[in-house]
């Protein structure tokens, strides 16, 4: 029914002053559900871990990577959704100036840019090495922005203007894809450390890169979840963006324990990153929608 | 003596300022965002209308134009139907203009008179007076719209036209007033008797409320043979005159009076409100 003069409810004249049922926006509501993944993932690891035998003895059979199928994944659901991350946290910024944006922008580009470089670079003649390794070490960089952006306590810069703002933008996003594209060239011309290596395994290396990467994801969810929860006004924006670090997070862990690229672990942890993906264009949704407190 | 009047053979108005156009000259208004939205200033000879509703400033925008062409060494007549000449020169003074003195050097006339002596313009009208008088560059009617007082709706097309046209082969560059109710929505119907198409160029002052403020906003709607801004500027009314500053970049629906932020700054908004920990409203 249309809103009119004659249809508008009167304001109840008991409870709060000057809100009335048809005025107050839906309360939003966490869903239990959406959460459910992250710990369904951790069990999945964690009987795979036991099933599946050790690396050495592993059956190639086992592992499935069909060319390209992963490209697109990483490109759909790590690249794409962390552009729109690091769009809005641009636009965001340079309207708001809160300096965390930025760190949460730059997190954002830095695993969606590795993320699809990683992803195209998988089924280079020479190995899948180059590709992991701008892969973990684009998760790291990912991972330590984020991390300090959750703790990030200061407020906004009122006193820069919006033109010098986009130019902080421009000149930290800049920054970033610079050492991303210089990153990849000296990987790709095999002048970084191994990280991978075909038929043994994962390296040392790729084990503090990638671990330390899976704990700072868990480290910037929980700490932006203690956010949510001691909040006033529960954003769902923040619910679902906890929760997508949360799950990238736990997906990077899972890759970690994987036995070879393509097997059962490693794709449970795709899985996780890729619904983390998805997560985090919910909580973007939820951001143009505006019915995002409760 | 007169106005300058086209060459012989010339056809049609444009024929009026041989060259200038070509030549990039243009006819400022002094006020320099508004000469930057009209890249450069009117088109010579144009008739612009400046249409707006009560309190937007067209009275004080025309004055400006014209003072401002005294200072630029060209002579300007404002004619009036409403306000009284002691009026207007208190008004002006308020602003640090000078009418009387204007007058007295010959490079300005105020004529307060009734719209049906303006229909009457002829060789020996009040108007032809002052045009041989002074020989304006610029005028400036305040308002067209009190023409329909004294014109039936179905003349008052052809009424304006001939003020136009009458004012257009003397070579004034002529800024019609007109009180306009509502310029909004997708019709930008400036007029409600169709005389958007009669003049080369318009501008159109808009109340637009943000924030619970009312505030003002400055459109190029139509410019005839030139490129202009095409974006709403807000501007005000200051104690110098008219102030236009920068685009309203980050709003909607300006247009209808009601804006609201485009969606993707509102979300951007929720977006930084969302995460940070002091959820003071910034913007």
């Amino acid at each position: 029914m249309p809103r009119t003069n004659r249809n508008i409810p009167e304001p109840n004249p008991v409870g709060r002053v000057g809100q009335t049922a048809g005025t107050l926006p839906p309360t939003w509501k966490p869903s239990i559900v959406v959460a459910a993944p992250l710990p369904l993932v951790i069990v999945s690891v964690a009987v795979f871990n036991l099933i599946l035998p050790p690396p050495a003895q592993f059956n190639k059979g086992l592992a499935f990577e069909p060319p390209y199928l992963n490209a697109i994944l990483y490109t759909i659901f790590l690249a794409l959704t962390s552009f729109i991350v690091a769009y809005i946290s641009f636009k965001s910024y340079v309207q708001n100036g809160w300096t965390f944006l930025v760190l949460l922008g730059s997190g954002a580009l830095a695993w969606g840019t590795t993320s699809l470089i990683a992803g195209w670079l998988t089924n280079l003649p020479t190995g899948p090495n180059p590709a992991i390794t701008i892969s973990n070490t684009g998760a790291l960089v990912a991972s330590i922005f984020h991390v300090v952006s959750s703790t990030w306590s200061r407020g906004p810069s009122t006193q820069k203007s919006a033109k010098i703002r986009r130019s902080i933008l421009i000149f930290a996003y800049g920054g970033v894809l610079g050492f991303i594209a210089l990153y990849a060239i000296v990987a790709l011309e095999g002048m970084t450390p191994a990280f991978f290596v075909p038929g043994v395994g994962q390296t040392v290396l790729r084990m503090v890169v990638l671990g330390s990467a899976a704990a700072l994801f868990a480290v910037a969810s929980i700490l932006f979840a203690r956010r949510y929860f001691s909040s006033q006004s529960r954003s769902s924006t923040l619910y679902w963006y906890f929760l997508a670090l949360g799950l990238t997070g736990v997906g990077l862990a899972a890759v970690f324990f994987g036995r070879a690229p393509g097997d059962p672990i490693s794709w449970t942890g795709r899985t996780a990153m890729f619904l983390g993906g998805t997560y985090f264009l919910k909580a973007v949704h939820t951001a143009f929608k505006g019915t995002s407190v409760r | 003596m007169t106005a300058p009047r086209p060459k012989a053979g010339a056809s049609g108005f444009d024929q009026l300022f041989p060259g200038e156009t070509e030549k990039g000259l243009r006819v400022k208004t002094g006020i320099v965002e508004l000469d930057e939205m009209l890249r450069g200033g009117f088109m010579p000879g144009d008739a612009v209308m400046l249409a707006g509703s009560a309190g937007m400033g067209k009275t004080t925008l025309a004055l400006e134009y014209l003072v401002n062409g005294v200072s630029m060494g060209e002579p300007g007549i404002y004619v009036t139907f409403e306000e009284l000449p002691d009026q207007i020169y208190r008004d002006a003074k308020n602003f640090g203009w000078d009418l009387r003195r204007l007058e007295e050097e010959d490079r300005f006339r105020l004529i307060c008179t009734s719209p049906s002596l303006i229909l009457e313009s002829g060789e020996d009208s009040l108007l032809d007076d002052a045009l041989r008088d002074i020989q304006p560059r610029r005028l400036v009617i305040d308002s067209l719209s009190h023409l329909e007082l004294f014109v039936k709706n179905d003349d008052m097309r052809m009424e304006a036209y001939r003020v136009i046209r009458y004012l257009k082969t003397r070579g004034v560059s002529s800024m019609l007033l007109w009180e306009s109710t509502q310029i909004s929505g997708g019709s930008f119907s400036v007029t409600d008797v169709g005389l958007s198409f009669l003049v080369d160029c318009i501008i159109a002052l808009k109340p637009v409320e943000i924030e619970s403020s009312m505030r003002k906003a400055l459109v190029v709607l139509k410019m005839r043979g030139s490129n202009h801004d095409k974006r709403l500027r807000e501007y005000d009314i200051t104690s110098h005159g008219i102030e236009v500053s920068a685009p309203f970049t980050n709003y909607e629906g300006l247009m209808t009076g009601s804006p609201r932020r485009s969606v993707t700054e509102e979300a951007a908004n929720n977006w930084a409100m969302a995460f940070a920990k002091n959820k003071q409203k910034h913007s």
